[in-house]
């Protein structure tokens, strides 16, 4: 736990919450949590997939940039570690690890891209939501796949021009990197349909978020 | 048998008092022939660790390559000989520096090897050992012996460190704590117990491992920071950095002048910052997932996902817990200690950037004394492999905000606030101007906090930190103890040996017995301790106590690793055909019940269950074993509001019933705690671990 709060002050904080009623939402992510719901449910949905365990949704109107490691330390404004695009405040949807996710106005495929930004390019990635939670996720740079046969980890990378990061024999999982500008969730579904071998094909995210305590 | 076994202990014992006899001799001798004074043989800070058996690891430079290897102890009437234990001798990367040159004749030049209060430097001769023709052997040269004692600098903080050794101090802050209350460790210390030879990886937000009182212990290259990809998880935070103050409680360098100690002072130490990158592949990979984490014995995860909702783990997760419980440490089992959590009064449900309090005696039911977050509701707790651990303050009561939940397993110091009662004294960012300590701070928590002249001129040290964060490293630092004192213990050994000697803590524990009227009936809505027809104490507050390291420790003296019987897993139940009412706003609820056949051991237990109800945190689900033993899993008005419809049911572990006979009748009550409304029961399982 960080020790930041006394009680009292904790209590201050939760109580000033709950006396301002309605918030008038000049941003996204300064909606409450049932107005952020029905926000993002308003908004037009892709494929629909399932995901370690959950159900995922891709929402191919919202994009996250990568930002440097310091959101914690972050006002509610503050954005130093991104060259972000054309987004303005009032398209800030949420930030998530290192991202922050915007709306964008075009929608593109679920792949991670480069785009130049006001000073220099930056890093875009796909933005889903799990329909189980209702928080959203941010497809990262990484999968794995739960193989029947070990031996076949490094001719799938080899056949679907993903590298092979790594393996865990015991969980009979092999980890792999994959490509800018490649459609994540059609990779996703040929690795499923193509190959028998494969039990399961894990997409990287970033939903759950764990905080110290 | 058992009486062979016995002789045998004891004559192991007389062994190794005999062979510390024997070095002492050494020590006295050398020191009379070198006379007095003795010469300082070299640098302490890079000593070779002497085990108490005389063993050493080396790194060894010969013909222009490195080598590593352990070195056991003969004992011999010719002389002091040491064999290369040949099954550790690997060839290292050339550049680690810090090996030792080995010349042509094989002769090493120990130039610094410590034991007990002393470092001692002497030249071991390769030669052969009739006794063993085909083995490498080194003899000692005891011309070449020179003893030194150790100066022992201290530590300046220890005193201050009420969760090492409670004495009543106030640790900076207004109020003194109680003498005793703390982790039990006099003998520990005593005996210099230390978790040398124990790798604890830190999965938190960062670890400075340049920092005074750390680097000592931080093992190079060992890290890993999956921000920038490279191997220094030094946080570039300023407000400070939740790791560094966890990797202090667990390992902060011992008797070297600064700060204060961990409670394994000697264990090593790796930093992974998964709380920075937040990606699933991050914490897979810390876990044991990836090659960088598999020869770490305790993971420390001081963090947790925060919701108003049940919050399952994913696929992957219970894939690597399954898989690392039976191949991490050499098949004996990745150790995981998580913090239960600090949601007891409120907690956040936003993001650290901009948090949510989520305050159920606000937002809920108006309840203060029941607990808002149930440790119960996320499954990650409830798993075998996770060693759960709830917080207490230095009075000996639960710390404030301490979730509670019956899948607690022990608790450990977490403290308070540090104005009014005391937080933990750790490590903290280094420098005037970072951390949770910085001479710029505003309303200070106290002077320690601004750079005290005397103790804390530059800001490398905290007393504030707190919470369950501080708890878990506490517990993780006493398992440490353990392995070190026995390292073949497997995870569920450790787990059995902190249950067995857990410590009944606020024995009386009047704040937690609490009753709620529901329309008119009174309803045992939080019942304190209970005592299993097993003889364990469990309060979901506190798992099975606080942790007791010196108990612990006098327990492997006598266990055999590894006793424990080959677990089965064993399900029961099924889901209804038709969803079972639950009555709304009634405290006799609906009860279900099922029989168990098998008369297992209860090692790990679980209620799976699926609940449909708009609001459960209006819900109440309770079982009572076959003996009687009652175990609250989700208290009634918690913050839990929602997420236990799932088709296949929710896991809510308990750990009360742990030693208890699995045969027979097992009841559940579901009930609803406040009118409106209204759900239905649709699943009721069991599994039980056991033997």
């Amino acid at each position: 736990m960080v020790s930041v709060c006394e009680k009292g002050i904790l209590f201050m904080i939760g109580l000033s919450l709950m006396c301002s009623s309605i918030l008038i939402p000049q941003a996204a992510w300064s909606l409450d949590s049932a107005q952020r719901e029905t926000f993002i449910a308003s908004l037009p949905q892709g494929e629909t997939f399932e995901n370690d365990g959950s159900t995922y949704v891709l929402l191919p109107s919202l994009r996250a940039e990568k930002t440097d490691g310091r959101k914690s330390e972050l006002g509610a404004n503050e954005n130093p570690g991104s060259v972000h695009t054309d987004q303005t405040t009032e398209d800030v949807i949420e930030r998530k690890g290192l991202f922050t996710v915007y709306r964008q106005s075009s929608s593109e495929q679920a792949s991670i891209r480069m785009v130049k930004g006001q000073s220099g390019y930056v890093q875009v990635n796909p933005v889903v939501l799990n329909l189980e939670t209702k928080s959203i996720g941010i497809i990262n740079g990484k999968l794995w796949l739960k193989l029947k046969d070990m031996q076949d980890a490094q001719s799938i990378a080899n056949s679907y021009n993903i590298t092979l990061s790594f393996v865990n024999i015991p969980m009979e999982t092999a980890f792999y990197d994959f490509p800018s500008d490649v459609n994540i969730l059609a990779l996703r579904k040929r690795l499923i349909e193509e190959n028998p071998g494969i039990l399961r094909v894990t997409l990287d995210m970033v939903d759950r978020i764990r905080l110290p305590q | 048998m058992e009486e062979k076994m016995r002789k045998i202990e004891v004559k192991s014992l007389d062994f190794t008092r005999m062979k510390r006899n024997i070095f002492m001799v050494i020590v006295i001798l050398a020191l009379m022939a070198a006379g007095n004074p003795v010469y300082s043989a070299c640098d302490g800070a890079n000593c070779i660790p002497l085990g108490n058996d005389f063993s050493m690891k080396i790194c060894a430079e010969y013909q222009g390559a490195q080598y590593e290897f352990k070195l056991n102890y003969i004992q011999d009437s010719s002389g002091y000989f040491w064999k290369m234990d040949i099954s550790t001798l690997k060839q290292i990367q050339s550049g680690a520096g810090g090996c030792i040159y080995v010349g042509n004749d094989g002769a090493i030049k120990i130039c610094c090897a410590n034991y007990l209060d002393f470092n001692c430097a002497f030249t071991l001769n390769y030669t052969p050992y009739p006794k063993d023709p085909t083995g490498f052997y080194w003899k000692m040269d005891i011309a070449t012996l020179v003893v030194t004692p150790v100066v022992l600098v201290g530590d300046p903080l220890f005193p201050f460190q009420w969760s090492l050794q409670n004495t009543g101090q106030t640790a900076f802050s207004e109020s003194a704590g109680k003498p005793g209350e703390d982790l039990r460790m006099t003998q520990a210390l005593t005996d210099k117990l230390s978790g040398l030879g124990v790798i604890m990886a830190v999965l938190d937000t960062g670890l400075e491992i340049a920092h005074e009182d750390l680097s000592g212990n931080v093992i190079p290259n060992g890290s890993y920071n999956y921000v920038n990809q490279t191997t220094d998880p030094t946080s570039t935070a300023t407000k400070g950095d939740h790791g560094t103050s966890v990797a202090g409680i667990i390992a902060a360098t011992a008797m070297n002048g600064k700060g204060g100690r961990g409670v394994a002072p000697r264990s090593s130490l790796k930093g992974f910052n998964v709380l920075e990158a937040q990606t699933e592949s991050t914490f897979i990979e810390s876990m044991g997932g990836h090659p960088r984490s598999q020869n770490v014995d305790v993971f420390n995860m001081s963090y947790g996902s925060t919701s108003n909702a049940y919050i399952s783990i994913s696929t992957t997760d219970r894939d690597i817990y399954d898989r690392n419980a039976s191949t991490l440490r050499g098949g004996k089992g990745g150790i995981y200690v998580k913090s239960a959590g600090n949601g007891f009064e409120a907690f956040n449900i936003g993001t650290s950037a901009k948090p949510v309090y989520y305050i159920c005696s606000k937002q809920s039911y108006g309840r203060e004394d029941l607990t808002c977050q149930n440790a119960a509701a996320h499954e990650e707790k409830s798993r075998p492999e996770v060693i759960t651990v709830g917080a207490f303050n230095a009075a000996g009561i639960k710390s404030s905000y301490s979730t509670a939940g019956s899948n607690l397993w022990i608790s450990a110091p977490g403290g308070e606030y540090g104005t009014t009662s005391p937080a933990v004294i750790t490590t903290d960012q280094s420098g005037v101007d970072k951390g949770y300590s910085r001479n710029d701070l505003v309303n200070p928590k106290n002077s320690f906090e601004i750079g005290d002249p005397t103790y804390n001129p530059n800001c490398n040290y905290t007393s504030g930190f707190n919470g369950t964060s501080s708890a878990a490293p506490h517990a993780s630092g006493a398992i440490a103890l353990l392995l070190q004192t026995n390292p073949n213990l497997t995870r569920r050994d450790v787990k059995h040996i902190l249950a067995k000697t857990a410590r009944k803590i606020d024995p009386t524990s009047p704040g937690s017995i609490v009753t709620v009227g529901i329309n008119g009936v009174d309803y045992q809505a939080s019942q304190g301790w209970v005592t299993n027809a097993a003889g364990y104490n469990f309060h979901n507050w506190y798992g099975f106590g606080a942790v007791n390291v010196d108990a612990a420790v006098t327990m492997l003296k006598n266990y055999q690793a590894g006793s424990l019987p080959l677990l089965q897993d064993k399900s029961y139940g099924s889901a209804f055909t038709v969803p079972v009412a639950i009555p709304d706003n009634n405290a006799s609820g609906v009860i279900s019940i099922l029989e168990v056949p098998e008369d297992l051991t209860i090692e790990n237990f679980f209620v799976q269950i699926a609940i449909e109800h708009p609001d459960t945190a209006e819900i109440g689900i309770e079982i009572t074993s076959p003996h009687g033993t009652r175990s609250i899993l989700l208290n009634i008005r918690s913050a839990v509001k929602k997420g236990l419809d799932e088709v296949d049911g929710v896991v809510l572990g308990s750990n009360a019933f742990y030693g208890e006979k699995s045969k027979g009748t097992w009841t559940l009550r579901v009930l609803d705690s406040w009118p409106g409304n209204t759900g239905s029961l649709k699943l009721f399982n069991l599994r039980i671990l056991g033997y």
